[in-house]
């Protein structure tokens, strides 16, 4: 270094400070705090940019019993074993962990640490860096947020796609059919007779592209303004706009949202949702006995952050076994009932899922039905 | 001339495509009488009466069959239908008839021994005849 040093003329002395300049910059540049742990004093060292990126303030002395409160919670086993692995088998460690600041804020860094031996091979310290990576690891969780979904959207459309082909065939396949028949029939008056047939293709087609336009406009909409909304209100708005059904088939409804009592959601989704899942229980009520309708919400058990809301009826329940995998379905109805259009609980499901939500079912033909919704 | 069919049986729900059938088999006199369910538990239901109480004028020589319905489906129709088929002691033609055009349910609907072909929706007037005259 000493030989191609350009300036030759810099004393020792500004050799150091040069140097220190150079590396005090590189690790400010990159976040890079250094520490060290000294068994045998008992005592921890850390530079002044490990105490910025932990924001403490400069003068602050840290101590070995600081230990854990480093780190965020979730992480503390880890980083216990990592660490104790590094002081005791002198194993260094090179990983991700999240930490706490001073002010309890969370933060992705990047914790390197290598045992210190002393000359009787002896471990008597273990010296490291933390790196503030928080940016770019923030940047990947967005990253597999996005790319879930797409993914999600992908699958949806690709779904999509089946379902118009399908339901456009069965009608385009009817008009062939009445075109065979024109042309193979003799007289006018029997060609004539047909076109009762087309009005009614027609009218079926146009209820077909009616029903994948509610489809098309839940992907379009979900970009809406979300509010926050009261799931007390909508059920109040949803039972008094069925209030006549409800009286004539003796529902009774009980909720209870005392665990989550707003959300943020289009509100229009929200009243759709109550709206199907309340008249299909009813629709499906059991024979012998009047609907009973129990609705609550709760908080995710594993994710805080999520609503989870569950209808349950008495009714008469679906075959799992036979239906499972088509309740979702579109034109999908499960019951001998007439006036089943097997179109709602798949918009249920479509307006759920544009949200990033998911909608389960457990069902039972001797005890009724649940829908169980996470937001 | 052969023997012209008697009794036929149509399983669909799609009223339109049921409409126009009947009017081809009338047109084309490919048999006598129609049957039609409008899904496969009106169908399965009919048969199973029909073995406890046997009349061989009510068992139909041809069956058209959809896939797609709701309540119960084509495939579970065929799954019940097959465990009964062989008592009636006379031969029943399946042909299913659907719009579907995924080869994973013409490969399966083809695989089994009580369907006799696939044919997929539009069908066409030759077609249905050729159906009915190899039948008869």
């Amino acid at each position: 270094m000493t030989e191609t040093n350009p300036k030759p003329h810099i004393l020792p002395n500004e050799k150091l400070e040069e140097d220190n300049f150079y590396y005090r910059e590189s690790a400010l540049m990159t976040s890079t705090g250094s520490w060290y742990i000294d068994f045998e004093n008992k005592k921890s060292y850390w530079d002044d940019i490990t105490r910025t990126i932990l924001e403490y303030p400069l003068d602050f002395v840290p101590s070995l019993k600081m230990g854990m409160s480093l780190y965020a919670e979730e992480h503390h086993a880890f980083i216990a074993n990592t660490f104790f692995e590094c002081a005791l088998s002198g194993i260094p460690f090179d990983t991700e962990i999240l930490m706490l600041t001073a002010n309890k804020r969370k933060f992705w860094a990047r914790a390197i640490g290598k045992p210190i031996y002393n000359d009787a091979k002896k471990i008597i310290g273990v010296r490291g860096i933390f790196q503030d990576i928080d940016d770019n690891i923030q940047k990947e969780i967005n990253l597999e947020k996005a790319s879930g979904i797409v993914a999600s959207q992908n699958s949806r459309l690709f779904n999509f796609a089946h379902i118009v082909s399908h339901n456009l065939r069965s009608h385009s396949s009817n008009l062939t059919l009445i075109v065979q028949l024109i042309n193979d029939l003799d007289t006018v008056e029997e060609k004539l007779e047909l076109l009762d047939n087309i009005t009614h293709v027609s009218e079926s087609l146009n209820t077909t592209i009616e029903h994948l336009n509610e489809v098309v406009s839940i992907q379009t909409s979900s970009n809406q303004l979300k509010e926050q909304v009261s799931f007390n209100n909508t059920l109040d708005q949803v039972t008094t706009s069925i209030n006549q059904i409800i009286l004539n088939n003796n529902v009774t409804i009980n909720s209870d949202f005392s665990r989550a009592e707003f959300i943020e959601y289009i509100p229009a989704y929200l009243d759709s949702i109550f709206l199907n899942l309340l008249t299909n229980a009813i629709k499906y009520k059991h024979k012998d006995r009047d609907p009973v309708i129990n609705i609550s919400t709760s908080l995710d058990y594993t994710n805080k952050d999520r609503i989870v809301l569950k209808i349950s009826d008495n009714g008469s329940g679906i075959d799992m076994e036979k239906f499972g995998d088509k309740v979702f379905g579109m034109y999908k109805t499960f019951h001998y009932n007439a006036d089943a259009r097997g179109i709602g609980l798949f918009i249920t499901k479509n307006q759920i899922e544009s949200l990033n939500g998911e909608i389960q079912v457990k069902s039972d033909l001797s005890s009724g039905t649940t829908f169980t919704i996470k937001f | 001339m052969k023997n012209k069919i008697k009794l036929a049986c149509i399983i669909d729900d799609d009223k339109i495509y049921v409409n126009l059938v009947r009017k081809i088999i009338e047109t084309k006199k490919l048999c006598d009488h129609l049957l039609i369910f409008k899904d496969g538990k009106e169908g399965i239901d009919y048969f199973e009466t029909l073995l406890q109480n046997f009349e061989k004028e009510h068992l139909p020589e041809v069956i058209l069959l959809d896939l797609n319905m709701p309540v119960m489906d084509g495939w579970e129709f065929l799954e019940r239908f097959t465990k009964i088929k062989n008592k009636f002691n006379n031969p029943i033609t399946l042909y299913v008839v659907s719009s579907s055009i995924n080869s994973i349910d013409i490969e399966k609907a083809k695989s089994l021994s009580s369907v006799q072909n696939y044919l997929i929706k539009p069908v066409k007037i030759d077609e249905l005849e050729a159906v009915f005259n190899k039948t008869a």
